[in-house]
């Protein structure tokens, strides 16, 4: 069956309809051609199909397109955090193809803790959901890591 | 998008209805006008199983955004949550670190940030897996669900709801709408121990515990629940009556977690062993234990 949906894509308004059994990974791969966003495990263990719905981190292999219906949909493409670049910058990147996620989530984490205070335990632990095969984790850590330091450093007001 | 006879997690094999309430009433009665309807709240059990194939519904029934399921309120010592709240939400609320701290550890320990932020509290209670952590926990606590169907409202103990493997007391039409949990009293403290092959995998044993001490340092209440060691989360009484009225302390512990393997009925598959189980699980018992009674003293 089929749905009329209205809502954002990185900003833009976008109103189509979909089948009520297409996952939102299918949709924005297929129909909208936005192919930052990933298929990989397809049952929510890997995290390389994250995307933000309403600025909250969410698998789109697990989520109906139908279902963000009046909100606002990010991927990778609509997104330009200083994580992406550390990443290039430590060699947190080697076949790419999980990055798109991490930086997914990353974007997630002024929110989540709000105060940037994280140690490198909790950043393990908070991409726990994000599945690497190349990288051995070590540089994507360490780009995080950097990142927040950077972010903790524009947000100290000047005297 | 079609594709029949292929057992994959690419897409969704079959076609099915949506429909998104904005009322529990409503949702009630879409869920009894349309056979074969489900209840999607965060989708990651039932759209996994969709995608497997073991499961054809034809219309989906998506309750997550209903207003009344997604509060948390507290009334008198009690605290309600509906059943959408999202177990993120759990972890961030001040209310529930307070009121409710067993839960916010499992809350906050609880798989990956998008599964938490995705995860219903009610979702995750009602599909019935014995490898449960949040229902491992609730049934530890004095926990009450509030269930609304065509026949009005009714509650049912937590301890009551699982009838074995994914199966619960919910009836067709029927929505778990409420989990209501008393609040942590004085002299009480809890513990929360689990063993996985990763930190955000599902568990291969997991144990909750709760110890309440009367003024004169006696236990007055033990509660010792296990997930992933039988079809449903399970107490184990025999470690409960073992340290019941009993000064406490780490030999007697020691003693009573063994008798835990009298209540469990592990199976071998695909993450463990009924044998490690059986092993690991005196273990975890005595560990929780402790930590809650190191906890009612730091209290």
């Amino acid at each position: 069956m089929s749905y009329k949906i209205k809502f954002k894509l990185n900003g833009k308004e976008i109103e189509t309809a979909v089948e009520g059994n297409t996952l939102l990974l299918d949709f924005l791969r297929e129909q909208l051609h936005v192919t930052g966003v990933k298929y990989a495990c397809g049952i929510g263990e890997c995290g390389a199909c994250t995307v933000l719905i309403d600025g909250k981190p969410a698998l789109s292999c697990l989520t109906l397109a139908v279902e963000v219906d009046g909100k606002e949909v990010k991927t990778v493409e609509g997104v330009d955090n200083i994580f992406s670049q550390k990443l290039v910058d430590e060699a947190g990147v080697q076949c790419g193809y999980c990055t798109p996620g991490f930086v997914m989530l990353f974007e997630y984490l002024p929110k989540y803790s709000p105060n940037l205070n994280m140690s490198e335990e909790d950043l393990k632990k908070y991409f726990s959901g994000n599945v690497c095969r190349c990288t051995g984790y070590v540089n994507i850590i360490k780009a995080a890591k950097l990142s927040l330091e950077e972010l903790k450093n524009k947000s100290k007001p000047n005297d | 998008m079609k594709i029949t006879n292929v057992v994959n997690t690419r897409v969704l094999p079959i076609d099915f209805e949506y429909y998104k309430p904005k009322t529990v009433n409503e949702a009630i009665q879409l869920l009894t006008q349309i056979p074969d309807s489900v209840i999607l709240a965060g989708g990651l059990d039932l759209l996994i199983w969709i995608k497997m194939g073991q499961l054809k519904p034809r219309a989906l029934i998506d309750i997550k955004e209903i207003k009344e399921l997604n509060q948390v309120s507290v009334i008198n010592d009690k605290i309600e949550i509906g059943a959408a709240v999202r177990i993120i939400d759990l972890e961030k609320s001040e209310i529930i670190r307070k009121k409710i701290p067993l839960l916010w550890e499992v809350a906050k320990e609880f798989s990956s940030i998008q599964v938490r932020t995705m995860t219903t509290i009610g979702g995750n209670i009602s599909s019935a897996s014995p490898a449960s952590d949040i229902a491992t926990a609730l049934l530890s606590l004095d926990t009450e669900l509030e269930i609304m169907g065509p026949n009005g409202i009714r509650k049912v103990r937590f301890g009551d709801f699982y009838l074995g493997f994914r199966k619960t007391v919910l009836a067709k039409g029927e929505i778990l709408t409420k989990i209501i949990i008393k609040e942590k009293s004085e002299n009480e403290g809890f513990g929360y121990k689990r063993v996985a092959r990763i930190y955000d995998d599902i568990a291969k044993v997991i144990v909750a515990t709760r110890i309440k001490l009367d003024s004169k340092g006696y236990a007055e209440k033990v509660a010792v629940s296990l997930g992933s060691v039988a079809p449903k989360v399970v107490r184990s009484p025999s470690v409960e009556n073992y340290l019941l009225n009993k000064k406490l302390n780490e030999e007697l512990i020691m003693e009573a977690s063994y008798k835990v393997v009298d209540d469990i009925s592990p199976i071998d598959d695909i993450r463990s062993t009924a044998e490690y189980r059986r092993k690991v699980s005196p273990v975890l018992v005595k560990r929780a234990l402790i930590e809650a009674l190191k906890g009612v003293y730091l209290a």
